[in-house]
């Protein structure tokens, strides 16, 4: 069956069927992108924070615009090839305009690895420190040791073995003073030995999924047998009839008050857990609490979190000398930071403020040359007329442990970090996936237009217009993108 | 202005009658946009480095550059996209898209104007882990 009007124009409308397509598509995802654009508009309107700038490194972004740029040309010069019937011009250019959709995507890549990467904590006075997790331990996780008792629960049947899963061993070989990849002091098992442990009435047991799924199923059958015990006398016509003590049958067969949980005992070497703070209900000094209400009897070795800080921002804080920023990173910190905070000041008024960008200098010794130890960092984020009172400044590689009990939240620069990472996340993520497939759509004209090209070269030049109006329309999108939140 | 070299037929329309000569033209008029949304970009990053237009808040910066990227837009959807030669009835479907957009755009921040008063110690979930 031959379609029609694939490249004849339809009386009616005038266009080929295909140009038309594209249009009432591309109006639908100006409606989509509009739809996100608004709620940008929405969230930086009514945000309770100051909206970040310059927030994220232009360098990658204008790159980008500018292989977008130069792609939306080259599809372009592709299709007029094929106008001019070149097909190896046409070959060319659609080849370049699928390379710069793979160094966008890739600048993409490096983008968000590197958010996935920085971390914020919110202290308890609204201080906000940022930087890296420490690389010679255990960064953000709770370490938790000398296990020895593990306690499941029988009534809630997402109880299962995921607590082995956070099973760790401390690195013998551990330096405090090396940074070398992989020398953490505790670092995670995977798929470590089983585990045996002693049930409560002092069998020795492998610790299985089908060991946990037997007493579960064990307690829910002993809860059934009182609710039916119950069921049967109100049958028979009892009234008041209360519910009896779940029981079951232990190993001299004799009927004992069943436990809604079960603790065992582990026999041989106690575990070490390192735990996402997320993965648990609750903690103490002694007991883990996981989600699925597994409870682990043990001893907490550090709940702090190692954190290298690069940026101190203190416009949320309470009281900036008091800030509990300083408990951490030091007196001398606090002083150098009030220092530079005067000299940025000075600064700003004596200078026009764009030169001062993304200078290293080190205030305490204005003038003097600086080993790489002593560089210090200022935000980009001084320019707006209210903030310039917070310049910060850290010392490269200072690591330090945040108690948690400091901590209101601690997030890396994902979508849950702040609104502005949400809608980054979501807007930037759509197009990529946009740039993915338009590349992919045009990659299959390349790779497979020469038989089209030659029985029905109009054909191909459709198609191409038409994957290249889509491409257009991708650009269009980014021209946006890229002053909203890399600049503005 | 850029493209006074633009093509003066359809640069959709039937290749059938255009010579090489006539691409020639297409080509230079494609360069030269190129060339101008190179340079809007520069211009951009300037809008928002520069502190010339520095108001309350940036206002000015984000006005500015907002302002070049839909000159930018402009020069793609004119030229790249053909839409400066196209059909009556696809103007017609842009025409609504935009009636659409404002639409949705002014619901969107009709929100922003919501008469309930915002309580903010209302409905606030604690975090409840609890630290040694």
């Amino acid at each position: 069956m031959e379609i029609p009007y694939t490249v004849k124009p339809r009386p009616d409308t005038g266009l080929a069927n295909p140009k038309l397509g594209i249009w009432l598509f591309l109006a639908s995802e100006v409606m989509l992108f509009g739809g996100l654009f608004s709620a940008y508009i929405f969230l930086r309107v009514g945000a309770d924070f100051e909206w970040p700038f310059h927030d994220l490194i232009v360098w990658p972004g204008l790159t980008n615009t500018f292989v977008l740029i130069a792609s939306s040309v080259t599809v372009v010069m592709a299709w007029v090839s094929l106008k001019m019937k070149k097909y190896g011009r046409y070959k060319m250019y659609m080849s370049i305009t699928i390379l710069c959709a793979m160094i966008f995507m890739g600048l993409k890549s490096y983008e968000y690895a590197g958010k996935f990467k920085h971390y914020g904590v919110t202290l308890k006075d609204g201080s906000i420190l940022e930087g890296h997790l420490g690389h010679h331990a255990q960064g953000d996780k709770i370490v938790f040791g000398e296990v020895k008792a593990l306690t499941f629960s029988l009534t809630n049947r997402s109880a299962d073995l995921r607590v082995l899963d956070f099973r760790a061993e401390k690195n013998p070989a551990f330096d405090p003073h090396s940074t070398a990849e992989g020398n953490h002091l505790y670092h995670p098992v995977h798929g470590g030995p089983p585990v045996k442990v002693r049930t409560p009435e002092g069998d020795e047991v492998e610790l299985t999924a089908s060991w946990l799924k037997a007493q579960h199923k064990a307690y829910a059958e002993a809860k059934e047998a009182s609710y039916k015990f119950v069921r049967d006398k109100m049958d028979a016509g009892e009234k008041d009839v209360k519910l009896p003590e779940i029981q079951v049958k232990n190993k001299q067969g004799l009927l004992v008050k069943a436990e809604p949980s079960i603790t065992v005992e582990i026999v041989g070497e106690p575990l070490l857990l390192l735990v996402d703070e997320r993965d648990l209900l609750s903690y103490d000094k002694n007991t883990l609490t996981f989600r699925e209400e597994t409870k682990a009897g043990g001893r907490l070795v550090t709940d702090a979190i190692e954190f290298i800080p690069d940026c101190i921002d203190l416009r949320r804080a309470e009281n900036m000398e008091q800030s509990l920023a300083w408990k951490y990173l030091g007196e001398d910190m606090r002083q150098k930071f009030f220092t530079s905070r005067e000299a940025s000041i000075k600064d700003l008024t004596e200078r026009k403020p764009w030169l001062f960008k993304h200078e290293k200098i080190d205030p305490a010794d204005r003038g003097k040359s600086h080993g790489d130890e002593d560089v210090k960092r200022y935000s980009d984020r001084y320019n707006d007329e209210d903030d310039h009172d917070w310049a910060h400044s850290v010392e490269h590689d200072k690591v330090i442990n945040i108690d948690r009990a400091d901590k209101r939240f601690f997030a890396n620069f994902t979508p849950r970090y702040n609104n502005f990472y949400a809608i980054y996340f979501v807007m930037t993520g759509l197009h990529g996936l946009h740039v993915i497939g338009g590349a992919l759509v045009l990659a299959w004209f390349l790779f497979t237009g020469r038989k089209m090209y030659e029985t029905n070269p109009e054909q191909l030049e459709n198609r191409i217009e038409v994957g290249g109006l889509f491409w257009h329309f991708v650009d269009l999108v980014w021209i946006f993108l890229f002053p909203l939140y890399y600049l503005m | 202005m850029a493209d006074h070299a633009s093509p003066s037929t359809a640069a959709h329309s039937d290749a059938h009658g255009h010579d090489d000569h006539d691409w020639n033209a297409h080509i230079k008029t494609y360069m030269k946009v190129g060339a101008i949304l190179f340079g809007g970009t520069v211009l951009t990053v300037a809008a928002a480095f520069l502190p010339i237009f520095d108001l309350h808040h940036r206002a000015g910066n984000l006005t500015l550059g907002l302002l070049i990227a839909t000159v930018k837009c402009t020069f793609v959807a004119l030229i790249f996209m053909h839409l400066k030669n196209e059909k009556k009835l696809i103007y017609k479907f842009l025409l609504f898209t935009v009636i659409f957009f404002g639409v949705m755009l002014f619901l969107i921040l009709s929100a922003q104007h919501d008469p309930i008063p915002l309580d903010p110690t209302h409905n606030m979930v604690h975090h409840t882990i609890t630290h040694p």
